[in-house]
């Protein structure tokens, strides 16, 4: 088989990224930047201690927030 | 609540802001401009650079109370009719960008910092940009992009 010109025209040369319109534009979706109807947030409160026993999870503070949907205990 | 009036990318709007608002907060969340990406929340990264009076800050440094009566730009608005400004263009030539979210800042930031050293050496433009961090380690293009649209 004979390398013709025609095989090298992408290897060895440098191509214009097609990703880059919506980047430099501020048109990017990255995840902080989606808002749906309805959506959710979640807040994690994770334990102060490093390396410690949970023994009991107070939700009681939690329950009393105006805005909040559920809350989800786990150890 | 304090009403506002900020006129962002030639468009006046108005809004009702606690006092403590951070302005990015105000341009992505009251004002849906997502653009303007938030680093770090800290004013060490320059990811939510925005202009203020066509000079460059970092958005979550700035109570949008203090941008009332005053005219903001953001990467949204960088650019008129559609055409790239001069820095997207060559930020996307010389691959000044990988993920991109470090970009609109760095954008925002080296648009400002020419139009203060409009012919900048290398050294000057990393200077220049030393409020912008780019984790994808992109800078050696980033100023090759700067020096592009200074040369052009």
């Amino acid at each position: 088989m004979t390398v013709t010109e025609s095989t090298t025209k992408v290897i060895g040369t440098s191509r214009l990224r097609k990703e880059d319109a919506e980047l430099i534009t501020g048109r990017a979706g990255f995840v902080d930047n989606i808002s749906l109807p309805g959506m959710l947030w979640v807040g994690l409160v994770r334990s102060p201690f490093a390396h410690a026993k949970i023994n009991g999870i107070d939700v009681s503070n939690a329950r009393g927030l105006p805005s909040r949907t559920s809350i989800i205990p786990k150890r | 609540m304090r009403s506002i009036a900020i006129t962002v990318n030639g468009v006046r709007r108005e809004l009702d802001v606690e006092p403590r608002q951070l302005l990015v907060y105000a341009l992505r969340e009251q004002l849906g401009l997502t653009g303007t990406n938030i680093g770090c929340d800290t004013t060490s990264c320059g990811a939510c650079t925005v202009h203020l009076d066509g000079e460059s800050v970092k958005s979550c440094t700035v109570l949008a109370v203090q941008a009332d009566g005053h005219e903001v730009t953001t990467i949204e608005g960088l650019s008129a009719n559609g055409a790239l400004h001069p820095m997207q263009q060559a930020f996307h030539e010389n691959h000044a960008l990988q993920c991109g979210y470090c970009t609109p800042g760095m954008i925002m930031a080296a648009a400002s910092f020419l139009n203060e050293n409009p012919s900048p050496s290398a050294d000057e433009i990393r200077h220049g940009l030393e409020g912008n961090l780019c984790r994808c380690t992109g800078y050696h293009n980033i100023v090759k992009a700067v020096q592009a649209v200074a040369g052009a």
